[in-house]
C-alpha cells in the first residue's frame, strides 16, 4: 500500500517538474520575442485572456468584471484553506525509543 | 536600570511594601525607587536619552515656530496636497498600529483567550498612546486646538466621514483610557477604582470593538471625498474602507509583537517572568492572525483591481510600485509569517512583523501622499515638517516608556490587586 502511495508521488512529482520546465520555457522564449519586456508580455497576455478589452455598455462592464470577480473568489475559496492547513499543520515530534 | 536592578533587590518596584516594611511614596514610584542623583546618572548614561535631547532641541522650537506664524512656515502645503506628514504618517498610520487595543481586548476578554492575557495590558496601552498621539499629530496639522470641539458639538456635520471620525475618535480614545486605568489604579493603590472598571470590563470591550471597526473603516472612506486626485490602484471607492480595516487587524498585531520585542530585549529588568516566558509562543500565536488576515487583505485588494477595471494600470510604472508595496509589504511578511508559524520561529515571526509595519506605514503615505495628485507634480515634505514628525514621535517613545518602566503593564502587581 504505501509503495502505491510513493509510486502515485513520484508520477505526480515527475508531471509537475515537465510542466514548470515547459511554462518556464514558454515564459522565455516570449520575452525573448518581445525584448525581455515583462510589462509588454502582461500587457499581450491580458489582452489575449480579456482582461483588457474595450466594453461598449454597461451590462458588457458588469458580465465582465463580476465574472472576474468571481473567479479570483473561487481561486480564494481553494486558497485560503490550503493556506489555513499550511499555517495550522505543525510538525509532529516522532518518538524515539530507548 | 538593569545595573540597579541586579545591585539592589527592591528594585524594580513590583509592590507598594518597602523591604523595611514601610510604603513606597508615589514620588518614589515615580524615581523607579532609585534617589534623584542615581535617576539622573542612568538618565544619562543611556545614549538613546542623548538623541531624544538632540531631536527636542531642534524639534521644540520648530512646533513652536509652527504655531506662531502657521503651517505654511515648516510645511510644504498647499491646496494642491493639504495633508502631509502629520496626517499621512501621524494619523493614517498610527492608527491601523494601534488597532492592538480592540484586538487583544477581545481575544482576552470576549473570546477567553487568557494564553494571550501577558501581553493584553501592553496591546491596551499600544491603542491608547497610538490613538492619543494620533490626535496629537492632528493638533499639530489642525493648530487651533480650541476648536477641535468645533466638528463635535457646535458645527455638526452628521453626514461628514469627518465628523464620524472625529466621535468615533474621542470615544474610543476614552474607552481606551477606561481600559488601561486598571493598571495605574494598582500602581498608586486605589482597588476600588480598579474594581468599578473590572465591572464595565466587557461593556468597554464591546464599545471598542464597534468603535474602533467602524473608525478604521470610515479613515478610508475619508479618501472618497478626493476620488479624481488618487491613483485609481490606491483607491477604490467601494472597498476602501475594507482595506483600511483589514489591514489594520495584522497592522496592531504586528505592532504589539514589534513593542513587545522591543521591550524585552531593552526593558528586560522591567518584564516579570510570565511576561517573558510566555512571549514567545504569544509572538507565534499572533503572526498566525497576521499571515491569516493578510491573505485576505490581498485577495480584497485584487477584487478591488477587479472590480474598477484596472488591470491595465498594474502594466505601468506606477503599477510596478503598487505591486512592488504588495509584494514587500504584505505577500512576504505573510509566507514569513506562515512559514514561523509552522515551523515554531518566533525571530522569524518578529522579523515579519517589523516588515509588516514598515509596510503598512508605506500604504498609508503612498494613499495620502505619494499617489496622490499623483497627474500633478510631486510633494516633497519640508525638512522642518520632518523634523517636528519625528519629534512628536520622539514623544511618543518617551511617553511609552515612562509607562512601561513603572504601570504593572509587562509585569504583575504583587500583594493586594
Amino acid at each position: 500500500m504505501e509503495n502505491r502511495y510513493f509510486t502515485t508521488g513520484k508520477i505526480l512529482l515527475a508531471t509537475g517538474f515537465i510542466m514548470c520546465i515547459w511554462v518556464g520555457a514558454a515564459v522565455l522564449n516570449a520575452l525573448s520575442y518581445l525584448n525581455w519586456s515583462v510589462s509588454e508580455l502582461a500587457g499581450q497576455y491580458m489582452a489575449a485572456t480579456g482582461m483588457i478589452k474595450p466594453l461598449h455598455t454597461m451590462v458588457d462592464f458588469y458580465t465582465h468584471i463580476k465574472g472576474i470577480e468571481y473567479l479570483i473568489c473561487v481561486a480564494f475559496f481553494v486558497a485560503f484553506p490550503t493556506f489555513y492547513q499550511y499555517v495550522n499543520k505543525v510538525k509532529k515530534r516522532s518518538q524515539v525509543r530507548k | 536600570m538593569r545595573f540597579f536592578s541586579h545591585q539592589r533587590p527592591e528594585i524594580p518596584i513590583v509592590d507598594h511594601i518597602k523591604p523595611d516594611g514601610t510604603q513606597w511614596t508615589i514620588k518614589e514610584k515615580l524615581w523607579l525607587g532609585l534617589s534623584s542623583p542615581e535617576y539622573f546618572k542612568q538618565f544619562f548614561r543611556n545614549p538613546i536619552n542623548w538623541l531624544m535631547i538632540a531631536i527636542f532641541a531642534v524639534g521644540a522650537p520648530l512646533i513652536l515656530q509652527r504655531y506662531i506664524y502657521g503651517l505654511g512656515a515648516v510645511t510644504h502645503a498647499s491646496n494642491d496636497y493639504p495633508w502631509g506628514l502629520f496626517l499621512g504618517f501621524g494619523l493614517f498610520g498610527m492608527v491601523p498600529l494601534s488597532a492592538s487595543g480592540f484586538m487583544l481586548g477581545t481575544t482576552v476578554e470576549l473570546f477567553g483567550r487568557k494564553d494571550f492575557h501577558p501581553i493584553e495590558r501592553l496591546a491596551l496601552l499600544n491603542g491608547l498612546l497610538g490613538y492619543f498621539f494620533a490626535v496629537l499629530f492632528l493638533e499639530v496639522d489642525l493648530g487651533m486646538w480650541w476648536r477641535l470641539p468645533y466638528p463635535m458639538f457646535v458645527s455638526l456635520g452628521p453626514a461628514a466621514v469627518l465628523f464620524l471620525v472625529a466621535w468615533h475618535v474621542a470615544t474610543y480614545l476614552s474607552v481606551q483610557i477606561a481600559e488601561v486605568l486598571p493598571a495605574f489604579f494598582e500602581w498608586i493603590g486605589w482597588l476600588k477604582g480598579k474594581r468599578i472598571i473590572r465591572k464595565m470590563v466587557l461593556g468597554l470591550t464591546i464599545s471598542g470593538i464597534i468603535l474602533s471597526t467602524l473608525h478604521q473603516g470610515a479613515l478610508g472612506a475619508l479618501f472618497t471625498y478626493a476620488p479624481a486626485k488618487i491613483h485609481p490602484l490606491w483607491l477604490s471607492t467601494n472597498f476602501q474602507w475594507i482595506h483600511f480595516f483589514c489591514s489594520s487587524i495584522f497592522a496592531g498585531l504586528s505592532m504589539v509583537i514589534v513593542s513587545s520585542t522591543l521591550i524585552r530585549n531593552f526593558a528586560g529588568w522591567r518584564c516579570d517572568d510570565v511576561f517573558k516566558n510566555s512571549l514567545d509562543d504569544i509572538t507565534i500565536k499572533l503572526g498566525k492572525g497576521c499571515s491569516l488576515a493578510m491573505i485576505t487583505y490581498l485577495v480584497i485588494k485584487i477584487v478591488a483591481i477587479a472590480h474598477d477595471q484596472e488591470w491595465a494600470y498594474l502594466l505601468t510604472g506606477w503599477g510596478s510600485y503598487y505591486l512592488l508595496e504588495l509584494a514587500v509589504g504584505v505577500v512576504l511578511p505573510m509566507f514569513m509569517f506562515a512559514f514561523a508559524v509552522r515551523n515554531n520561529m518566533a525571530s522569524l515571526a518578529r522579523f515579519a512583523a517589523f516588515i509588516s509595519v514598515i509596510g503598512i506605514i508605506w500604504n498609508r503615505l503612498n494613499t495620502s501622499m505619494i499617489a496622490y495628485n499623483w497627474q500633478l507634480y510631486p510633494e516633497i515634505p519640508h525638512w522642518k515638517e520632518v523634523w517636528i514628525t519625528v519629534t512628536i514621535y520622539a514623544l511618543y517613545f518617551l511617553t511609552y516608556r515612562f509607562i512601561v518602566y513603572r504601570l504593572p503593564i509587562v509585569y504583575s502587581w504583587k500583594g493586594e490587586k
